[in-house]
């Protein structure tokens, strides 16, 4: 082996250890610890073995008297939640970015405080905002209770029964919060790439006589096509990976029930999956985890295909 | 590359130092007593007491060859890391844990059982319904440590203002709903009673009604009985019904503790751990048992007990250590230094509270069933409280909620 080889090793060495303990080997344990059941004992060499039992339970059916049941109806229900989330979120947040991006991009006075002022939730901890927006829709005492009482008397449904406190409202009201937390990060990039939009090709396109909405449909948005992709792309990952925000605002619930099932109504699927974690079903939690990881990389190839054909 | 001498030297005394320190023997002191390790999570004025105890426990003769020697670890993060350290085989001798963990340390067969020690003799020394707690699969795999359980607080103020007795909490719930609607006015945000939708925070109804939501072999749910689901009827009836609950387990409610300070609940469940609290605030309050339902009065049971675990050496040093702690002279001083109440029967006669609250505490405890035995009780919050919820917000009837969860935690708990 080369001397320079060695070195260059010998240097990557503290960072090989810690990735393999602390990465490698989770990342491994969780897919062995996949096909377990429960402990016998806290030893790991005592687990119970079912094979591929746990991936059957969640991704398989089963016969009842009224027909065929899925067998974990929660995490499917869990899955149809963080499409809707990020259906919801992603659209919103892009449009909130790029609305607040052209408004900063205008001649406007003390923008340069705007653009902070947008900016500055976005290095809060999820935590922090989660509780802060907790706060604000709480019902009786939050302040969406008391501005709406103003107008509309305490027998209003911000006051009564708050945002968080509807399934049909709770999913909407984490997305506005989320939205709202990230529009400075993409108002940021959205920004930058505005400003590097030659003022020439406007120009062109009004000796053309093209009108301002004109503009903006054949120019500027063709040319934040760059930015818009990596907005939808973080926030798929975003998306299949929402947890903090669930935890700190509704806890999964308020809980709806649909045929016999009570499910929760914000209940994403990395939040299923922490809940089963909690309650002990390491081996289900694992398997969860590794079909959420195959979700995931078939979401990335086909985004990456869509990617790939737009550059030829 | 450049040799710095003071590097070197540093790095040889480092090395010698751990060769020269080096014991293989930790488990012994210098003057040749056994080392015994004590896990537990006290706080502050507990940890300086236990360390009392346990130098007094030291100094009798047939303890001489014995050291105890406590560790504290934070509350919130104590199950984790005694799995990790059982896992890894450097566990304690010895535990204080939340009750609700007692149950998995046994299936996970880390505990030792103490009908082997004795315990079966003395037993009934201790209050049912923490003792109830340790009973797993037909064996005491613990011992009662310090137990605690909800009772009724009322604000006295809200009472006269309704034209009721401050002196006289109700006693039943037929009382409870007619002194309820005399005291709530939705108009003005003030309603009779704030409550939680948990498992454990719905036992002094479930209890209050004699429904067991776990068979004792811990092989059946009986969430379905008629017992519980009128029990779940009436809890759904103060918030649908008669309109007298405030909706406090909503997300964005009010919480209980913090409605009954702003004087916006009049009535509210909670422990003892809220006394000095309460009492700060100036509050003008008092305290009943938890109405009765057909089966009396009763409550929930929370606290910790302590267990030993079978990788320790010296299985009969630590039980003598632990029954020694929770014994009733013990107990007395300990519940009277710190206002906690005791677990050993015998301590009753022999504290004398300065806070008088605190004897309804002792009144409720007698009361008091063990809670449900399950290996994860978080599971079985999970699962249950949602279909809990069902019922308050009129979505499932309580027999369909119940019948639910009974499918769902014989399903996702019971296999556990």
């Amino acid at each position: 082996m080369k001397k320079e080889t060695f070195s260059s090793l010998l240097f990557l060495l503290p960072f090989m250890v810690l990735f393999g303990i602390f990465l490698l080997f989770p990342i491994v344990y969780s897919f062995f610890l996949s096909f377990f059941g429960s402990q016998r004992d806290f030893s790991l060499s005592n687990l119970e073995f079912v094979g591929l039992q746990n991936y059957f339970t969640i991704l398989g059916v089963h016969q009842t008297p009224t027909g065929w049941k899925l067998n974990d109806p929660q995490f499917w229900w869990s899955l149809a939640v963080t499409v809707m989330y990020g259906g919801i979120s992603i659209p919103l947040g892009i449009g909130a970015a790029l609305g607040l991006a052209l408004l900063l991009n205008n001649k406007l006075r003390g923008k340069e405080f705007f653009r902070s002022a947008f900016f500055l939730p976005n290095v809060l901890d999820m935590l922090v905002v989660g509780v802060i927006w907790y706060l604000i829709y709480a019902p009786k005492y939050g302040a969406l209770a008391q501005i709406s009482t103003v107008f509309l008397g305490s027998e209003n449904f911000f006051n009564t029964t708050g945002l968080l406190g509807s399934p049909l409202t709770a999913l909407p009201a984490v997305v506005i919060a989320m939205v709202l937390k990230g529009a400075g990060f993409g108002m940021i990039l959205f920004l930058a790439a505005l400003q590097n939009i030659p003022e020439c090709i406007y120009e062109a396109a009004d000796i053309d006589g093209a009108s301002k909405w004109e503009q903006f449909w054949q120019i500027t948005l063709p040319l934040l096509k760059p930015i818009l992709v990596f907005m939808v792309i973080t926030g798929v990952i975003g998306s299949l990976n929402a947890f903090t925000e669930i935890y700190a605002m509704t806890a999964g619930g308020p809980q709806v029930v649909i045929g016999d099932e009570t499910l929760g109504s914000t209940s994403v699927s990395g939040y299923y999956l922490y809940k089963q974690f909690e309650g002990g079903r390491y081996g289900y939690a694992a398997a969860i985890s590794y079909v959420l990881l195959t979700i995931t990389l078939i979401i990335t190839f086909v985004q990456q295909k869509l990617f790939a054909g737009d550059k030829r | 590359m450049q040799r710095n001498p003071l590097l070197i030297a540093f790095a040889v005394f480092y090395v010698l130092l751990a060769v020269l320190t080096w014991s293989q023997d930790v488990t012994r002191t210098p003057d040749g007593r056994t080392v015994l390790t004590f896990w537990h999570t006290y706080g502050d004025e507990e940890t300086a007491m236990l360390k009392e105890i346990i130098a007094e426990w030291e100094k009798l003769p047939a303890n001489a060859a014995w050291t105890i020697r406590p560790i504290r670890l934070p509350f919130d993060g104590h199950k984790p890391k005694i799995r990790t350290a059982l896992t890894v085989g450097l566990g304690p001798d010895m535990a204080r844990v939340d009750w609700s963990f007692v149950c998995e340390l046994a299936r996970r067969n880390a505990c030792v059982d103490l009908g082997t020690l004795g315990f079966d003799k003395i037993k009934d020394q201790y209050v049912t319904g923490p003792l109830q707690t340790n009973f797993i699969d037909g064996k005491y795999q613990g011992i009662p440590e310090q137990t605690n359980c909800v009772a009724l607080f009322y604000n006295k103020t809200m009472f006269r203002d309704a034209g009721l007795d401050p002196d006289q909490p109700p006693k039943t719930w037929d009382e409870f709903i007619e002194m309820g609607k005399k005291l709530t006015n939705a108009e003005k945000g003030i309603y009779a009673f704030g409550m939680d939708n948990t498992v454990w925070w719905s036992l002094p109804f479930f209890n209050g009604f004699g429904a067991r939501l776990i068979s004792e072999d811990g092989k059946k749910c009986l969430l379905a009985s008629p017992e519980a689901v009128k029990a779940m009827e009436l809890k759904a009836s103060l918030f649908a019904t008669h309109k007298i609950e405030a909706g406090a387990w909503r997300a964005g409610g009010t919480p209980p503790e913090q409605g009954f300070q702003n004087q916006k609940y009049a009535m509210i469940f909670t422990g003892p751990w809220n006394l000095p609290r309460f009492s700060a605030s100036k509050l003008e309050f008092g305290i009943g048992l938890i109405p009765a339902g057909p089966n009396g009065t009763s409550s929930n049971v929370g606290g910790n007990n302590a267990v030993i675990f079978k990788a320790g050496k010296h299985h009969q040093a630590c039980y003598d250590f632990l029954t020694y702690f929770t014994s009733a002279p013990v107990q007395a001083k300990w519940c009277m230094k710190l206002n906690q109440i005791p677990v050993n029967k015998g301590a009753y006669d022999l504290v004398q509270f300065e806070d008088k609250n605190l004897n309804v505490f002792l009144e409720q405890m007698k009361s008091t069933l063990g809670n449900p035995v399950v290996t994860s009780f978080e599971m079985l919050e999970n699962v249950v409280n949602p279909e809990m919820e069902t019922v308050l917000t009129g979505q499932k009837t309580a027999a369909d909620a119940m019948r639910d969860a009974v499918r769902k935690v014989e399903e996702k708990v019971l296999t556990l």
